[in-house]
Order: structure tokens, then sequence, then C-alpha cells
């Protein structure tokens, strides 16, 4: 008797406890858990961004026969919010980088491949045939900034957040913004009147 | 009612917060700041989560510990985020309603006041920019505006929604000659919203980094809440030669943000009120209108380059916001509402009572009454490792290297800041009565 009892004891526990579930999800589906920036955006602004500037005109033509170098600079968090920017500039470089129409130069890992540089030429320990000379890097002809900038309106029922992603591509010899284009979002939340 | 009574060790049910916070206080002007942070370790888990992450943020602060703080604050900021997510009527806040009904105000879970929510961003900005991240330093600034805006806007609302309906929510004129002191030290302040304070650093932050307009946006704010502040017209007349590009000067700025004291804590009327069926408590948190008042912060500055001419300037901090007066403000615009529960409280309990008269026997009905009488405590919570006062300094000083020394309530010290041309160093002190906590923020340098 008493075993009976302690088993569906345990079972009870076990159903009452036992109710964390890991699901996988599709990454690209459309998230709206707050209003706060989140994947879809991300998705939403590299997607925008990439499809503009493929398609605007003269830079269809300049990609035509030769795949220019490009850096990216940095896009400004201008929001009320903590944005990892780079995350959103990566993805567009990815996406740019897979379209095999441009080639990247990338600023933010200089002082690393300066260190390998120097130990391949300076330590001694790499046999100098097969060490990578210095100064036949490429330099960029392009620079693509921007900004990412939001509105919030908020009362007690409702929250509007208003961002808009601004994203320039300038030649850097000649100071001249080549391509610029902007993408904005707007969500809306309101709240619900009952709940948990 | 046992489940309702019991587990509050660590809550503020019986135990008023009061006494509570006065360990870590008491911690943070001694020697050793840090063993403050011990107290509140073990107290952020439960309903008023809220409460003791904002002491213990802060208190991390003061101990000079931003990293420990930012983490604090994010969480903080979490939780203020998911209140404004939250349904308006919840199934789970049911509970602490009930309780609320049959024990005490103490009894619903803390969720800040508005004045402490902008505090908060202007305290994580602060932490961000000891740290050197500039860019997460100017989106917790942005915040401070933004949750000042959406606050102001929802207390115009209420008023507008009270004028229509003209008729009074609870009359609070019933406790007037009680509720006096709390009028009083709400006098001092003209907003419990509007923190010229966060304006004035915003301002010097923005300025510091190169943008103009919205520095002197943040100035002339701050001058509109208290126009009292004597540096400011000199502010916004430099900020205005910056942005039209005719701003000249051999010499750097040195702002000195000096936060003084605590914010003083609520304290407890209990008024008896006897009826047929036996005695009733009402309690109410109210300011005492006895409240320390603003000691500024004495400033002197002696250059400590080559040429040293042993020249000393001096200065003296002003009053940018009082943030007790701020407090006793909010505090004043909710007693309709604390009005209101408790007179459905009293209705509850003189229920309980008047069933126990005739039930449960003479024992029972003793009991139920001492209940009644012992169960009716104010909500005393608030965040309390705030200042009482914030005040605001400023020098202009040659560029080089510069000592600076400093007066405060209870303690003197000595710092040496670093001063560039057209730059700006802000050194913020905070005074716990025996200790001034220094820090000198990264320079912001003028960009060409």
């Amino acid at each position: 008797m008493t075993r009976v009892f302690t088993l569906a004891l345990v079972v009870l526990a076990l159903t009452v406890t036992g109710c964390t579930r890991v699901q996988y999800g599709d990454a690209t589906a459309t998230e709206t858990v707050t209003v706060d920036f989140g994947s879809t955006d991300l998705q939403m602004i590299a997607t925008s961004m990439v499809d503009d500037l493929m398609s605007f005109p003269p830079v269809v033509q300049l990609t035509m026969d030769r795949r220019p170098v490009v850096f990216v600079d940095r896009v400004q968090n201008r929001t009320v919010e903590h944005i990892d920017t780079e995350s959103v500039t990566d993805s567009i470089r990815t996406r740019l980088i897979q379209s095999g129409k441009f080639r990247f130069v990338d600023m933010t890992v200089v002082d690393r491949v300066r260190q390998q540089m120097d130990f391949q030429t300076q330590s001694g320990m790499v046999d100098p045939a097969t060490a990578v000379s210095m100064g036949r890097q490429i330099g960029a002809e392009f620079m693509l900034y921007g900004a990412l900038t939001s509105i919030v309106k908020r009362d007690n029922r409702t929250q509007d957040v208003y961002y808009k992603f601004t994203l320039n591509m300038m030649n850097l010899e000649t100071g001249i913004i080549e391509w610029s284009s902007e993408k904005e979002i707007r969500k809306t939340r309101s709240r619900s009147l009952f709940g948990r | 009612m046992v489940t309702l009574l019991t587990g509050c060790a660590t809550s503020s049910l019986f135990n008023p917060y009061p006494q509570q916070a006065a360990h870590w206080k008491n911690d943070l002007s001694s020697e050793e700041p840090e063993r403050a942070l011990r107290h509140l370790d073990r107290r952020t888990r439960g309903a008023d989560k809220l409460l003791y992450l904002q002491e213990r943020a802060r208190v991390a602060q003061i101990a000079g510990d931003a990293e420990r703080s930012q983490a604090d604050f994010a969480e903080v900021i979490a939780l203020y985020n998911a209140q404004d997510e939250q349904a308006l009527v919840r199934a789970s806040g049911a509970g602490a309603g009930i309780g609320a009904l049959m024990v005490n105000d103490n009894a619903l879970p803390y969720r800040g006041q508005d004045y402490e929510r902008i505090m908060v961003h202007g305290m994580q900005a602060m932490n961000y920019w000891q740290q050197g991240d500039l860019e997460a330093a100017a989106v917790e600034f942005r915040r401070v505006t933004l949750e000042q805006q959406v606050a102001e806007e929802r207390r115009a609302r209420e008023i507008g929604r009270a004028l229509e309906g003209s008729e009074p929510v609870a009359p609070a004129s019933d406790f007037e000659r009680e509720l006096a002191g709390l009028n009083s030290a709400a006098a001092d302040v003209r907003s419990s919203i509007q923190n010229a304070y966060l304006y004035y650093l915003a301002g010097v932050f923005r300025e510091g980094v190169g943008d103009y307009n919205n520095a002197l946006v943040d100035y002339k704010k701050a001058w509109e809440v208290n126009p009292d502040l004597t540096l400011l017209p000199a502010d916004i007349a430099r900020v205005e030669a910056r942005s039209d590009r005719r701003y000249v000067t051999d010499q750097g700025l040195v702002v000195i943000a000096y936060e003084q004291g605590f914010i003083p804590p609520r304290e407890e009327i209990s008024l008896p009120i006897p009826t047929i069926h036996g005695y009733f408590a009402v309690a109410f948190p109210t300011y005492s209108p006895h409240q320390v008042g603003a000691t500024s912060l004495r400033v002197a500055a002696t250059s400590k380059g080559e040429n040293v001419n042993g020249e000393t300037v001096e200065t003296r901090t002003e009053v940018a916001t009082a943030l007790s007066g701020m407090a006793a403000r909010a505090l004043r615009e909710g007693v309709p509402g604390m009005l209101a529960r408790q007179t459905l409280r009293a209705t509850a309990k003189y229920e309980a009572q008047k069933r126990a008269n005739e039930d449960l026997g003479l024992f029972g009905a003793f009991a139920t009454q001492v209940y009644n009488l012992v169960s009716e405590t104010a909500d005393l919570r608030s965040w309390l490792t705030l200042p009482a006062y914030a005040q605001l300094a400023r020098l202009e000083l040659p560029p080089g290297e510069h000592a600076l020394t400093l007066w405060g309530t209870g303690a003197s010290a000595t710092v040496e800041i670093p001063v560039t041309r057209g730059g700006i160093t802000l050194v913020r002190v905070i005074d716990t009565g025996q200790r001034l906590h220094i820090t000198v923020m990264p320079a912001l340098e003028e960009r060409p």
C-alpha cells in the first residue's frame, strides 16, 4: 500500500516538475516576443539592404566585370536599446560576399593580423620562404557606414517603436556617396487586459 | 493565513524596510563597503526583487564596482520592461492582492517609483561612462529622457482623468493633520519626475562627445526644471557658441557631480480607530518634515604643471535635484490610492473581527483583535541608497594635471584629475557621511 502511494507521489512529482521542453525552431520565422529589436528586424534590414544595393543600376554596372573591395566602418546605435549593430553589418557583409560581387577587408582584426605577421617575419620560427610578405594587402575602394535610430512612444496600453536603418556606401577616393538606402520598421504592442 | 504570515524573513511584511536598509547603509560609510553587498545577496530573489536589486546595484556603484553594478541595473531595467509588457489584470497578482487586503500593503510586490526608474537609467549611464563605453552610455541617457517623457505624460493623463471625474477618489483631507509633514517635505520640488541633475549630466556627456544640439536641449530642460541653478546660463551660452562654431577657449571644463547623503526613509503614522467591534488600526507612510538639509561640497583646484604659480580656484556645489523632496512628492501623489486600499482593508478586517467575536469565543476574538492591530503596518519600501541631494559645480581650468581637494559633510579628500583643452572631465563624488567615494570619469575630448 505504502509502495503504491510512494509510486503515485513520484509519478506526480515527475509530471509536475518535468515540464521543461526544448524545441528547435525556424531561424527565419517571425519573432514577436517583444517590440525590442529582434532577429526578424535584423534579417529584414539585411535582406532589404543587400537587395537594394545589388539592384541599384550604377552598382550593377560597377560590379559587372570586377569585384570592388569594400570595408565596413560602423553603424552608430542611436536608439534607446543596447543593440549590437555589428551583428547587422556582419549579416549584410556575409550576404554581399556570398553574392560574389564584392570583396571585403576587415578592419576589426587588423591588430591580430599584425601580430601574426610579426610572428612570421620576426620570431625566427617561420620559414621565410612561406612567410607572408608585408605591404601587399589590397586597399579598400569603398566604405560602408550608417546609423540606426528609433522613436519610441509608450503609454499604459500600447507601445509603438519606429526604427530607421540608414546605410551609405562612399567612394573613398572621391568622397562621393555612391549608394544609400533606408529601411523603416514599425512595431506596435498593445498590452492585454487579462493574463498570467 | 499562515502562509501569508510566514516566509517573510527576507521580506518587508513585518520587518520594516528602513530597518533592513540601515545595515547596508552603515556598511557603506564604513571602511569595508563591500560588506553591504553580502547583506543584499540573499534578498534579491523574492517578490521585492526589483527593490533589492536596485539597492545592490547602487551599493556596488558606491563601492566602486561599476561592472557588477551594471549587471544588476541591467536586470532591474529588464524587470521594469517586463512590467510594461504585463497584462493589466493578472492572475498571479491576485494572491498578492488578497495578501495586501488581509495583511498590509507590504504584501504587494514592489513595483518601483517613477523617479527611481529614471534614476536607474541615469546611474546605469554613469556605469557605462566610467567603463569607457560611450555608445552604451548614450543609449542610457536617451532612456532617461524617454522615461521622463512617458512618466510625465502618464501623470498628465491621470490628472486629466481626476479632473473629469471631479470626485475625489478618497478624502485625503480627512488626514490633513497627519499629512502636513509630507506636504512640507514635498514643497521642495516642483515635480516628482523631472530630474534636473540627470538632464545636466546628459548635457555634459553630449557636449563632451560633440552632440551639441541635444546637449543644448538637455541644459535647457535642466533649467526649466530647476531655474535656481546658477550654472546653467553660462552652459547654455557656451553650447550655443559651440554649435555655431564660434567658441574658442584655451581652458578645459571640470564638472563635479556631488551626491550627498541618503534619501530619508519613509516613516509610519498609525492611528487606532475604535469601533463597537474592537480597535482598528490605520497606518500609512509619510516623510518627516524635519529632513537633513543640503550641504554643499567645497572644491579647491590647484594646478600641478611645471610652471606652477600656486593659484587655487575654489567653488561650491549647488543643489540640482532634491531627491528627498521628489520622494515625498511621489508619495503624496500616491496617497489617494493608498487610502482607497486602506479603506478596503479596514472593511475586510472589520468583517473578520465581527465574525471572530460571534464565532470564535473570547480567545479567538482577542487573537483576531491583536492580529488586526499588529498586522497593520505602512508600506515603507523605497530605494534608500539614492542620494538625498544631487548637486553640481563647474570649474574652468587650464589644461594639465590638477589636484582637486574636496570637503564633504564628514570627510575630505584630494584627487588628481586630467584637464584637456576644450575637453570635459566629470568628477563624481558620492558622500556617505563618513566617506567620499570619488570617481573620475574618462575625459571627453573635443573632436577636431
